[in-house]
């Protein structure tokens, strides 16, 4: 019997493996189904000498609705790509919480996908487990008038972000990448306690303002944090533009350098880190913030929007959002520069796009990704749908929806992937909103300063382990450190102690060393 | 006398205890309830309330708007629910009957075969690959219904106990006697006498699938396939994304809307209050469906 | 020709019964068995230029994160012991409830109740949260604001003191499940043959004597299973509850982090295949081991009730 249960097994394990070897060697393409774009068009034919065009498969985040279908987005942009670069496209939204999901899935299961963008801070990680095509050739040849763009609007530096290991990996979405620290707040409270704008230069002015909320609004909460779970004050953003610190592409702050000085250390243990949670301990325990901070559900704008909250402090480009603010939460909401952006990598190589080093159409992939960023057409047909029925014309610049229709209603609208989607200075925006913004943004582009060990990329490949566990302390004690929930004499002692057993040292070595190595490279 | 009032006794407590008890059950269902009616604001102000004090519509308005996108996802959720329901209850018991036959040879193998899918799986990137790939099932309704769900271990498991421990042999001895094939016995006298256990089942299954989001997270992208939950959950989540970090912000260049928290209870709610309201009468359909399949087969 | 007779019939019944077996095989088989060949993924440093067929094996260095970190023996432990909790507690309320219901004749209420039980199954965890936190939060939750103030006790905050959490998250756990996991043995209650409770009332048998000396000696197979099931799963935990409940809180890591919580909080940055595969294997190879031993155990004691 025994024997028998044995033979079974070994047969049961002789047949995966049999399964699973045809599994993988399953050809290519037998997903790419269902949106047929017809094909051959005559000005097709015209563009490349008879040669049938080449489809770019094409994975995008979206906030907006997705659409049933987007065969008719699908069918007008190839439309036009057809004619300019002879490819056509297969565009693939997906919400923001299936994005990652869906393309590592895709990537992993060597399914289509030429396009992607990798997850938001992950570059590295996507590079060193070799998921994307280097793009140095294709770049020269296909990319012309892309890489014309990105050096106009940020400047000629811009690959520097995405070239790891002597090679260009991927490419920035071209925007304003400058989001500096800035003191938001509903502007008729400040003025209701006597203030005004003028009076806020700097962090260490906004305790007396919040003094006077308290004293006037005792029910009021003069400090919200920005984001909840995890709680972010974006005390680190602040601290990281106050005093010039580059987190050289790693977020855990494990292993950062301090201006010009060429040495990592651990964040956490310097006095800058240590007097910014003491100064929010203070805020703390003076009541600016509320006494659930590290598990409160409700971020700054519900709380602005149901009149309990005062102020935050948020990361945001240029002039507009306030006005964006206002619109969604019926405030009167302003901001104010604390102090200036200072670029680090990830400033710059958060948000780009990759082609997939499995794919079969690279050449393409990049035709179509050049055309996305310096084709006015092609890119705000991805982004506001097709002219006359998903937006109307205004002006140059401006477009609004065709009337009585709303973002929600509107058969296809992407525009909320203004973030992510070409350049921004060929997008339209919407009534309303200022064009001279983008000029602005685009001169912060140029003018922010940039960190002596900009382009720098940090691997993590070789302290994953190490990596892992200190991500782990990270979550356990930085919400309540930043917020001022836990008291910094008792906790930050413990904090770094957990660090250091998780092997931040390991880290910062390693990090050390390889910016050595990228130093001795740069000269 | 005595007997009679121990037990008469005991019934009373018994439906005194499971009253409270399914008060308490039901009380947070009643929060999301009154949460669905609440003015935003309100809550945002005073937290969750049993008696809130300013009340509103506006959640349902809201929904009522894209009714069209609800009818549909409910239109999806029945259909899913109810083939892969059915589907699942003739094959989990018709893999678990000879599990629990003391004469099959093979009932411990089986037995184990099926147990050893509850511990080990390879993931999801296998499973994505096979699906995928050789089935080709994405964007179709077998992705909703296939992957996953159809059949579960912990089901056919309980259903090999319950016929092995209610069914007594003689009654198949007997039918065997009487010249009555294997197929014969199951349908006519297996499946009618395990009546609880397949209601069980089949409330286990219906709620898997009425609750699934996953298979349309991994083989769906169009919204033409969304389950209720899918809304619900999508929404959840998407809302969680974007309160808990700058990303949003950053990826859609401005400051992204949340839909309020009474929408989501809304929406809750409307997850929720079909299986409340139907689960009686459904309950009473699958008995008698699985009777009436017994018969005829 | 006795023997003869015999191997035909044995014979006999094997073909019509794996025939009836088949189809929920052939979907094990493409479900389940197939995906499996994935486990090997655990042990390879994913290169996806190479596929992850091609991709190098690195043998256990995926596992390693898992005994890096201080907290690998509080999240054993805390993940071991939750599950010894919620097994025993989750059996007796849900046998409990069963056993009650049972007496439930009345065909309206007990419809009531019994879609009133399963009705927390139904909400997700991330409203189950939204609730807990309702009733827990320092500044409007329920608790502090309508029982401990009014009765001129001190209010507690609830989300930094873990050692509270172990209370709660039971409770949580209790209230969302055992209504649910009742439904199995009120149908295997349902099943049982009402003459023999008939025979006793006649021996003169009370109703507490009826519960301990037959509905629960009949349900122990069904007991078993469900316990041996459950010894299976030993090292997984409910990741909403134990991440989504606690709001991810830090304070409370002491008490509510988990085998399945650490992996996820580990691997958010990495998004490594090779490492998350890792982690599932290992925590399915200990409950593999742990329920051979058990099923042997009760194979020893009761080879009726074995699982296999």
């Amino acid at each position: 019997m025994k024997a028998q249960k044995r033979v079974l097994l070994f047969v049961v394990l002789i047949a995966l493996v049999v399964m699973a070897g045809c599994g993988g060697k399953t050809p290519a393409g037998t997903e790419s189904g269902n949106n047929t774009v017809s094909t051959g068009t005559s000005a097709g034919d015209k563009a490349s000498d008879g040669e049938k065009p080449e489809k770019v498969v094409m994975a995008f985040i979206t906030f907006n609705k997705i659409p049933d279908s987007m065969d008719r987005i699908n069918e007008a942009v190839s439309k036009l790509t057809r004619e300019k670069a002879n490819v056509e496209v297969d565009l693939r939204p997906y919400g923001p919480v299936d994005y990652s999901q869906r393309v590592n899935l895709a990537l992993a299961s060597q399914e289509r996908m030429d396009l992607f963008l990798p997850s938001l801070g992950e570059f590295a990680s996507y590079v060193s487990k070799n998921q994307a095509y280097p793009l140095d050739d294709l770049i020269e040849k296909y990319g012309k008038e892309m890489t014309a763009m990105l050096e106009r609007d940020f400047g000629k530096d811009i690959y520097k972000a995405t070239t790891m290991n002597g090679h260009i990996y991927a490419v920035p979405a071209n925007k304003g990448f400058a989001i500096p620290p800035q003191f938001v707040y509903d502007v008729d409270i400040l003025r209701e306690t006597g203030f005004t704008e003028d009076d806020v230069n700097s962090i260490e002015d906004l305790p007396k303002i919040y003094d006077a909320v308290r004293n006037r609004y005792p029910d009021m909460i003069p400090f919200v944090p920005i984001n909840v779970s995890p709680t972010e004050t974006n005390l680190v953003l602040y601290l990281r533009c106050a005093y010039e610190i580059d987190l050289l592409t790693d977020p855990s702050g494990v292993g950062v350098v301090i201006g010009d000085s060429g040495k990592v250390v651990n964040l956490y243990e310097t006095d800058i880190f240590k007097d910014g949670v003491k100064m929010m301990r203070e805020w703390y325990q003076k009541g600016y913030l509320q006494k659930d901070v590290v598990t409160t559900t409700s971020n700054f704008m519900e709380m602005i929007q149901a009149g309990r909250g005062f102020s935050t402090i948020g990361g945001y480009s240029g002039k507009e959002s306030g006005k964006q603010l206002s619109a969604m939460a019926n405030k009167n909401i302003e901001m104010k520069r604390l102090v200036p952006y200072y670029f680090d990598t990830s400033a710059v190589n958060s948000v780009v796009w990759m082609i997939s080093s499995t794919s079969e159409v690279p050449e393409a992939a990049m035709k179509f990704l050049n055309l996305v960023y310096s084709d006015k057409d092609v890119l705000n047909t991805i982004l506001w749908g097709i002219e006359g029925e998903d937006y109307v014309k205004v002006d140059e610049h401006h477009v609004r929806y065709p009337d009585g229709k709303t973002a929600d209603t509107v058969e296809y609208t992407a525009a909320l992937c203004s973030g992510l989607m070409g350049s921004e200075s060929l997008q339209y925006v919407a009534e309303g909103v200022s064009w001279e913004d983008v000029e602005f943004k685009l001169k912060e582009n140029r003018e922010t300063k940039r960190s002596p060990y900009f382009g720098f990329i940090f691997d993590p490949q070789n302290v994953k382990t190490e990596f892992s566990a200190i991500n782990n302390v990270k979550n356990q004690y930085l919400p309540g450190l930043l917020s001022g929930a836990l008291d910094p004499d008792e906790v930050l002692p413990r904090f770094i102690n957990d660090l250091n057993a998780a092997g931040a040292q390991t880290v910062i070595e390693e990090k050390q060393k390889q910016l050595d190595k990228w130093l001795s490279e740069q000269q | 006398m005595q007997k009679i009032n121990s037990e008469t006794a005991f019934k009373i407590f018994s439906v005194i205890t499971l009253t409270i008890l399914v008060i308490f059950a039901f009380l947070p269902f009643v929060l999301i309830f009154v949460t669905s009616f609440t003015d935003e604001v309100f809550l945002i102000k005073h937290g969750y309330s049993f008696f809130p004090k300013k009340l509103s519509l506006n959640s349902y308005k809201y929904l009522f708007n894209n009714y069209y996108t609800i009818l549909r996802a409910y239109g999806v959720s029945v259909f899913v629910t109810a083939v892969g329901t059915g589907a699942g209850i003739l094959i989990t018991t018709m893999l678990a009957y000879p599990m629990a036959r003391k004469d099959f040879k093979y009932r411990n193998i089986l037995a184990f075969v099926a147990f050893f899918t509850l511990l080990f799986n390879g993931g999801i990137v296998p499973s994505y690959i096979m699906w995928t790939r050789v089935f080709s099932i994405n964007n179709t309704y077998a992705a909703l219904i296939i992957p996953n769900f159809l059949m579960n271990a912990f089901n056919v498991l309980l259903v090999r106990n319950y016929y092995a421990n209610n069914v007594p042999g003689e009654v198949i001895e007997s039918a065997k006697i009487d010249g009555a094939g294997e197929m014969r016995i199951f349908f006519r006298i297996m499946l009618p006498m395990s009546v609880p256990v397949v209601a069980t089942v089949g409330l286990f299954t219906g709620l898997a699938y009425w609750n699934d989001w996953i298979n349309a997270l991994y083989y769906i992208s169009s919204p033409k396939y969304y389950g209720i939950q899918n809304l619900l959950i999508r929404l959840m989540n998407n809302i969680q994304f974007l309160k808990s970090s700058q990303a949003a912000t950053m990826l859609a260049g401005r400051e992204v809307e949340l839909p309020s928290t009474g929408i989501r209870m809304a929406l809750a709610v409307l997850g929720i209050l079909p299986i409340i309201i139907l689960y009686p009468f459904l309950q009473k359909y699958l008995i008698r469906g699985v009777v009436m399949g017994a018969v005829k087969g | 020709m006795r023997t003869l007779r015999k191997r035909k019939n044995r014979l006999g019944n094997t073909l019509p019964l794996m025939l009836l077996a088949a189809p929920g095989l052939i979907y094990m088989f493409i479900n389940n068995y197939i995906p499996m060949f994935g486990i090997f993924i655990a042990f390879k440093e994913i290169d996806y230029k190479k596929g992850i067929f091609k991709s190098d094996w690195v043998g256990f260095k995926n596992f390693r994160f898992l005994f890096r970190t201080n907290d690998a023996f509080i999240m054993t432990r805390n993940t071991l012991l939750y599950n010894l909790a919620f097994i025993v507690l989750g059996t007796c309320c849900s046998l409990f409830i069963a056993i009650l219901m049972s007496e439930v004749t009345d065909r309206f209420c007990s419809k009531i109740f019994q879609a009133g039980l399963i009705l927390p199954n139904l909400i997700s965890m991330v409203v189950v949260s939204y609730i807990v936190y309702a009733f827990l939060n320092a500044d409007t939750g329920f608790i502090n604001l309508s029982i401990l103030k009014p009765l001129g006790l001190e209010e507690i905050s609830w989300y930094s003191e873990p050692g509270r959490w172990p209370f709660i998250l039971t409770l949580v756990h209790l209230w969302k499940t055992s209504g649910y996991n009742s439904i199995i043995y009120i149908a295997f209650i349902a099943g049982i043959d009402k003459g023999i409770y008939e025979s006793a009332r006649i021996d003169g048998a009370g109703k507490m004597k009826q519960i301990f000396k037959i509905t629960l000696p009949l349900l122990k197979p069904v007991i078993i299973i469900m316990f041996l099931l459950a010894v299976g799963r030993i090292f997984n935990s409910d990741f909403g509850l134990f991440y989504q409940v606690p709001m991810n809180s830090g304070a409370l890591y002491s008490t509510t982090q988990t085998i399945d919580t650490y992996v996820y909080r580990a691997l958010m940055q990495l998004n490594d295949i090779g490492m998350s595969s890792a982690a599932g294997l290992y925590q399915s190879v200990v409950g593999f081991l742990l329920v051979l031993g058990a099923n042997a155990i009760v194979r020893k004691v009761d080879p009726e009730s074995a699982l296999f």
